[in-house]
């Protein structure tokens, strides 16, 4: 985590003491704090490049907590939810956890518990955040391969040898294998095994997109 | 004859005697005993006729007369139809040729015109008692026909008052829940606004606290830091504590908008308006109210809700008893009034104080207001609210000051 930029934790809380004390209680482990009275100011002034996650008030002037976390699920916002309310009942903490909150405490809660939950929260982020900047790279590395280039790497991870894939596509022997060695060099992958690994990963970018 | 439409519990337009109504319904008929009744009825008739004139012939009161032939024809051919009417007019003309026939002894001329007079004139009383038979067959039918009308719309009225009552007990059940909901919501939301006005400063207390002791632990501690959390602690629990005395204040600041009441008429409402949970659990209630008990100044919502929670509290007192029985009495002394409420569930345990503490309560979703919040009221009315053990249950007392 180290060489990633430093992690945020944002927070909307209407209540400007809660704000004071969580902002305090985080940097004394280190982390840092953004509050906002109102989900509105957060959606304004967050910055949505930085590793963070969002603590929440249930009940909150404008829309509520739920609610919220509905619209941004509906706009494709991944941050990691951790909800916080003075008055929560079952029904509703089952909600929130199934709509994908990482937590659901109820004030006045454990400041150990809060502080492990934006533990887990941030690691969740940067996960999410660090498979996505390797997509991102590994999709401009395939995107420098030649259409040949791309049908015969195609061919190898089906696990063909160099022999059936010059039988395939036209080509000698030797021409696959100028052509392997093309595609283990712009791709960055030392070994088969991790083209595979590489391929899987950007098959799944591209089922998403 | 035809007496369809003719039920044996239409009402007679004549009330008759039993058997004469019997005979009249069997005269209708076409049976061979029925038939023995009519023509020995009509026998009877004329023989009665006969010997009744032969009685009076031997009082020797003049002319025999012939009025009892004449009404033994009637009531024959009236009761009894055509057939007896012929053989009735008949047998009184041979009655008539016995008396008159010895006057005129000897003319046939005299007998032949005695007979044609005899004749015609019980034809014609014969013809009288068929037209009565008829008239009033006709009459009983017609009578029938509106009886039976009337019997349906009878009927159907009283379907419309059941079904109209069964609408109605159905639109007071839903009301009843509907105010029990009302109650409940009311209370609920009363309850989550104070639990969050609360929560929030404990929230900001729990983690001012818990920095705190990070900063402390910091290396090198950070004193400023901890300071700063300590006195936001110390505003965080004053604020929490005026939370606390806003909610007191606005229990006691809604001073009583009193108003001369009557009690009596108050716990009548109250029960009325939980007639539906009463009946539910099956709860007798009993009352003894005090006709005579004077008016006294109170707020009606606050008292209506005193009783309200009492008579909440014994209908699920009793929820486990055998039997349930809700008694309400009123009563006027020298400087105050008594209401007593007394239940059948068993009672409580130890001191009846206790009942009264906040936050008391023997229900696990109770919140042990309700009975403290009474007292108070009580107490601002200048009365007092106990509770003592009764015979079978639990039994509250109220007094409030006459005039008060």
């Amino acid at each position: 985590m180290s060489e990633s930029p430093a992690p945020v934790v944002y927070v909307v809380d209407d209540d400007a003491a809660i704000r004071q004390t969580l902002c305090s209680l985080l940097r004394s482990v280190g982390l840092r704090m953004e509050g906002f009275a109102s989900t509105g100011d957060f959606l304004r002034q967050a910055d949505m490049s930085l590793p963070s996650c969002l603590v929440l008030d249930v009940r909150l002037p404008d829309i509520g907590g739920l609610e919220f976390q509905r619209h941004l699920v509906a706009s494709d916002n991944p941050i990691p939810l951790i909800f916080i309310t003075g008055h929560g009942d079952i029904p509703m903490s089952v909600r929130a956890i199934k709509a994908g909150a990482v937590e659901f405490l109820t004030k006045p809660f454990r400041d150990q518990d809060l502080l492990d939950a934006i533990q887990h929260a941030i690691a969740r982020d940067t996960a999410r955040r660090q498979k996505e900047q390797r997509v991102t790279c590994l999709r401009a590395r395939y995107e420098t391969l030649s259409p040949r280039e791309r049908q015969v790497m195609a061919l190898l991870l089906s696990g063909q040898p160099n022999r059936q894939i010059g039988q395939a596509i036209g080509a000698s022997e030797s021409t696959v294998k100028a052509h392997r060695v093309q595609v283990m060099r712009k791709m960055q992958a030392g070994s088969l095994v991790e083209l595979v690994r590489m391929a899987d990963d950007l098959e799944l970018a591209d089922l998403a997109q | 004859m035809n007496m369809s439409g003719y039920s044996p519990q239409t009402p007679f337009p004549l009330r008759l005697p039993g058997w004469m109504r019997k005979l009249i319904e069997d005269g209708h008929k076409s049976g061979g005993m029925a038939h023995f009744i009519r023509y020995g009825f009509a026998l009877f008739c004329i023989l009665a006729a006969l010997f009744l004139t032969m009685a009076l012939q031997q009082m020797e009161i003049g002319r025999p007369p012939l009025f009892l032939f004449n009404a033994a024809i009637v009531i024959s051919a009236w009761f009894g139809g055509a057939g007896p009417g012929a053989i009735a007019v008949l047998l009184s003309l041979l009655g008539g040729l016995y008396f008159y026939t010895g006057e005129f002894d000897g003319s046939g001329y005299q007998v032949n015109s005695v007979v044609i007079l005899l004749l015609l004139l019980f034809t014609l009383c014969a013809l009288a008692g068929r037209m009565l038979g008829f008239w009033r067959r006709n009459a009983e039918q017609a009578l029938g026909a509106k009886a039976q009308q009337l019997q349906q719309a009878y009927d159907a009225l009283r379907a419309e008052i059941a079904e109209r009552r069964r609408t109605e007990q159905a639109l007071q059940e839903a009301r009843a829940e509907l105010a029990r909901a009302a109650r409940l919501t009311a209370m609920g939301e009363l309850a989550a606004t104070i639990a969050h006005e609360v929560n929030q400063p404990l929230a900001a207390i729990s983690n001012s606290a818990g920095a705190c002791a990070r900063w402390l632990d910091a290396d090198p501690p950070n004193l400023k830091e901890a300071r700063m959390l300590a006195s936001w602690i110390v505003r965080d629990s004053e604020r929490a504590a005026a939370v606390i005395s806003r909610v007191r204040a606005m229990v006691r600041n809604t001073m009583p908008e009193k108003a001369p009441l009557g009690l009596n008429r108050i716990i009548h409402e109250v029960l009325d308006s939980l007639e539906y949970d009463l009946r539910k659990h099956r709860v007798a209630v009993a009352l003894s109210l005090d006709p005579a008990l004077p008016r006294i100044m109170a707020d009606r919502l606050q008292l209506q809700q005193v009783f309200l929670n009492i008579f909440m509290n014994a209908v699920e007192a009793m929820a486990q008893a055998e039997e349930r029985r809700l008694m309400v009495r009123t009563a006027a002394t020298a400087g105050a009034i008594l209401i007593e409420v007394e239940d059948s569930g068993g009672g409580f345990e130890g001191a009846g104080e206790k009942l009264f503490q906040p936050f008391y309560t023997t229900r696990p979703s109770g919140m042990g207001l309700g009975l403290a919040i009474c007292r108070s009221i009580a107490e601002h009315h200048g009365g007092t609210l106990t509770a003592v053990r009764g015979v079978r249950g639990a039994c509250f007392r109220l007094t409030l000051p006459r005039g008060g």
